[in-house]
């Protein structure tokens, strides 16, 4: 991997936690802002801010909209996970798995656990685990060792956050949330035992490797 | 190795702190919804709609086509507004009360004012979800000089076009939205000639403030 940035100032690009390929990670945030500005814009039809009377608009904007939604379903559920393969980045593979849900939130004030984000937390998840995984191969390879830099710690809290975020928002939304509404989903939610499973087994690697050094340290 | 150890355990609780934080401001999820009815659905002879062109209230909502405008869903909840001092905002704020959003991502769809002779795009709509990408309730609203019309229903998942699940389980669940806050609704109270699968027999509940 090059240090060197293609777009000067932006070397972020390439950080571990963003992705591992600077243009790989640029398409992912500029995919992020796609989305943010197709969900203004469908929040303006809505309020009227287009005219919408000629008939060709109006098919142009269910257009947009049917592929707008189309776009979401994707990014709650695989975007998250291809990304983390193809680049790694747990921090970038979780937002575009949130970034639909945040910018109708914000939007909109919308502020319920519904389906949506429910499904949307737990593809994140296991879209971060993934990068996470994807990152520390690399990282093990480049240092022929397993123990984490500094990079895969942070990796590791982030994604270990995410879980745990998510598994209190499907354990609440299983329990409080009309049960309609949970069998619209059930039992994907339940697919939040993939990145628990994958943070629980990175942290006893982690733990018994610095074991490991403190006992032959000592 | 000390000075990493510590660096990590400080991102540690960092980053433990604001999992719990997140945790804490999480949102809750739609109150329950019941599945039956709150009130008898009405018997005997019905009021019956059959021409749109002589109703105070729409009967279809409509998509705009190359060729016009194409009937898409059958209205199914009315609210009788007109010398009431409530407004269709009144209406909707029952919605966004149980956590709906009122500018959901929706298509733009019609109805046809007999009142003007025109048709007009929604005039408010509410939708449990912004997205609607795994099935929601969703509702259009139509105020025609106090005469509102809504169509309910509930979506499927989006795939990746929102089919319709029913029209009945939305309607009864506004039924029971506006029951619990002290409207006069009567179930099934007029008959319109818009039948429509998979669920609507042309069943009409109407809302009184």
């Amino acid at each position: 991997m090059s240090d060197r940035s293609y777009i000067p100032g932006w070397s972020w690009l390439s950080h571990p936690l963003i992705g591992r390929h600077e243009r790989r990670s640029l398409i992912a945030v500029g995919y992020c802002l796609v989305v943010s500005i197709a969900t203004l814009l469908a929040v303006l039809f809505y309020l009227g801010a287009v005219d919408l009377i000629p008939g060709w608009i109006v098919r142009i904007v269910d257009g947009f909209t049917a592929v707008l939604i189309i776009a979401v379903v994707l990014s709650m559920t695989v975007i998250p996970t291809i990304y983390a393969l193809t680049n790694g980045g747990p921090v970038m593979a979780a937002t575009i798995g949130l970034v639909p849900m945040l910018s109708a939130s914000i939007l909109t004030l919308e502020y319920t656990l519904t389906n949506d984000i429910v499904v949307a937390l737990v593809g994140a998840a296991i879209g971060t685990v993934v990068a996470l995984g994807v990152d520390w191969r690399h990282h093990a390879r480049d240092t022929e060792a397993f123990a984490p830099g500094r990079a895969q710690q942070d990796g590791l809290l982030f994604a270990s956050g995410l879980t745990v975020i998510t598994l209190v928002a499907v354990w609440r939304f299983d329990r409080e949330a009309p049960a309609e509404m949970v069998a619209t989903i059930d039992p994907l939610q339940w697919l939040v035992i993939l990145p628990l499973t994958g943070c629980v087994g990175l942290w006893i690697l982690v733990v018994s490797a610095f074991l490991d050094t403190e006992r032959t340290a000592t | 190795m000390g000075y990493s150890r510590r660096s990590f355990l400080r991102r540690a609780a960092v980053a433990t702190g604001v999992t719990a934080g997140a945790i804490v401001v999480f949102p809750s999820p739609h109150p329950d919804q019941p599945t039956d009815r709150p009130v008898e659905a009405h018997t005997g002879t019905l009021p019956e709609i059959e021409l749109e062109e002589e109703s105070p209230y729409a009967l279809w909502q409509y998509s705009r086509e190359r060729d016009g405008y194409n009937p898409t869903s059958p209205i199914n909840v009315v609210f009788t507004l007109a010398g009431t001092d409530r407004t269709l905002d009144d209406v909707m704020h029952v919605f966004t009360d149980v956590g709906w959003v009122e500018r959901p991502a929706e298509y733009v769809r019609f109805a046809y004012n007999a009142h003007t002779g025109s048709y007009e795009r929604q005039h408010a709509s509410a939708a449990q979800t912004f997205h609607g990408g795994f099935g929601r309730h969703h509702i259009r609203a139509w105020d025609f000089e106090g005469y509102v019309s809504v169509q309910a229903h509930e979506d499927t998942a989006a795939t990746p076009e929102h089919e319709i699940v029913s029209y009945e389980s939305t309607k009864h669940l506004i039924e029971w939205l506006f029951h619990e806050r002290g409207w006069s609704v009567e179930p099934d109270g007029a008959s319109f000639d818009n039948a429509n699968p998979p669920d609507h027999e042309g069943l009409v509940t109407v809302i009184v403030p």
